[in-house]
Order: structure tokens, then sequence, then C-alpha cells
């Protein structure tokens, strides 16, 4: 089976991350780039719940199937389980540290 | 889904495993199948495993399922009720000892796949308990 390579990280890679890096989009508070800034993390945050979401319900889905008989394959409700698991994880960690990133920022002395 | 890729693969090599294991069931559930002479014997199946790649998503999946081929044994049986007018009657082309070590390799390699898939669920675990502070 061939498998891709990946890809090594250049630094530039991360230049397209809303422009936070950039200090004069910080300093004019109008600028449309900190408006940018500010609102990219909560649609993605936003889309990924509606992943976990559809996740979950394939989860449940599949445990009616298990219980009715109609399900063939066991393993396949344990991996789907797994992930909605690691999905609703994966999100709680999000929700931490953004949770946390916004606290910093209102602890900051005016 | 690209980010569980890893989960998938391992299903779908696991499904394989399942069918295969099916297959041997059926094989040797059929160990002692009589037919008549003149008539075609119970053929042992085989599964046919290939792999996929369907974008992001690679693994395994069944491509076939043939039936084995070669002549089957002819055996004096005047007693069976199946018995041709000379007394012979027709062995299943059946393996036992082909089909119990068959059985071994799709139950290991089904595990196999049950292992990879514990230890990258632990990976991600293991990604998430990360602190970041």
């Amino acid at each position: 089976m061939a498998i891709s390579p990946v890809n090594p990280i250049g630094l530039g890679d991360f230049g397209g991350f809303g422009g936070v890096g950039g200090v004069g989009s910080i300093s004019g508070l109008s600028g449309g780039a900190s408006v940018k800034a500010a609102q990219t993390p909560t649609v993605d945050f936003a889309e990924a719940l509606g992943k976990v979401q559809g996740s979950i319900d394939q989860a449940d889905e599949l445990s009616r199937q298990l219980a009715t008989g109609e399900l063939t394959d066991i393993h396949q409700y344990t991996v789907a389980a797994s992930k909605a698991q690691l999905g609703v994880q994966l999100t709680v960690a999000m929700r931490n540290q953004m949770l946390s990133a916004f606290q910093e920022i209102m602890r900051m002395q005016i | 889904m690209g980010m569980f890729a890893a989960l998938d693969s391992s299903s779908s090599g696991a499904k394989v495993s399942r069918i295969w294991l099916d297959a041997i069931s059926d094989n040797v559930a059929n160990v002692n199948t009589i037919r008549p002479a003149g008539e075609d014997p119970f053929r042992s199946r085989l599964v046919i495993a290939q792999s996929y790649s369907r974008g992001d998503d690679r693994g395994a999946q069944v491509a076939g399922i043939v039936l084995s081929g070669g002549e089957a044994d002819l055996v004096y049986d005047p007693d069976h009720p199946y018995a041709d007018p000379k007394g012979y009657v027709r062995r299943p082309r059946v393996d036992l000892s082909e089909e119990m070590t068959n059985m071994l390799i799709a139950q290991r390699s089904y595990q196999a796949n049950l292992s990879v898939l514990d230890r990258v669920r632990d990976a991600y675990k293991a990604a998430l308990s990360i602190r970041v502070n």
C-alpha cells in the first residue's frame, strides 16, 4: 500500500493564521484583520461541533443496529463509539483552551 | 473522515478477516457433506482480499469469493442413500487441515487489526492529554 510521505511543516505554513502575528493589525482596533482573527476560531468550532454530533449520531445508530441484530461487524460499533468519544474529548479540550485564552484576555489591565 | 483514517483502515482489515472467518466456518461445517457421484461436490470458499484507496481512505476489502477447483474424492459407501449403482458417493472438496491453518491466520489477522486500532486510540488519547500552559 502506497502511503504518501508526510510533508515537513515550514514556519511559512503558519502565516495564514488570521493575521494574529502582525503587530500592526492588533494596534489598529478597527482593522479588518483583527476582526477576522476574532471570528475564525468560533466559526471553526461550530463546524467541529457539528462533525462531532454527526459521529455521535452514527455511534447511536450502530448501537441500535447492534441491539436489533442488524449489525454484522461488531467492531464497527466500537470503532464508531471510539471516534465519538475522541471527538468529544477533543472538543472539550479545545473549549477549555479557548475559554482560558478568553479569560486571560479579560484579566488584562486597561 | 481524514482525522481518524487509521481507525478506518484497521476497521476495513478487521472486516476482511471477519468475512474470511465466516467462509472458513462454512467450509468446516460442510466437511462431511456428501453428494451423489454424478453431481458437483461441495467446494470450499476462498476469500480474495484486495487493497483500496478512496481519497485519503485506504484499507483492505473483499474482491470476491471463489470456489476451490480440482477433483473431489469418490468413496465407496454402498449403504449411503446417494450411492450410485456401483456404490460410490462424492466427498466434499474441503481440506480440513488447510481450513484449520487458515482459521488460525484469519483469527490472528483479526486480532492484529484490533491491536493496531487500540494503539492508535491510545496515541490519540495521549495527544489529548498534553498540557498546554
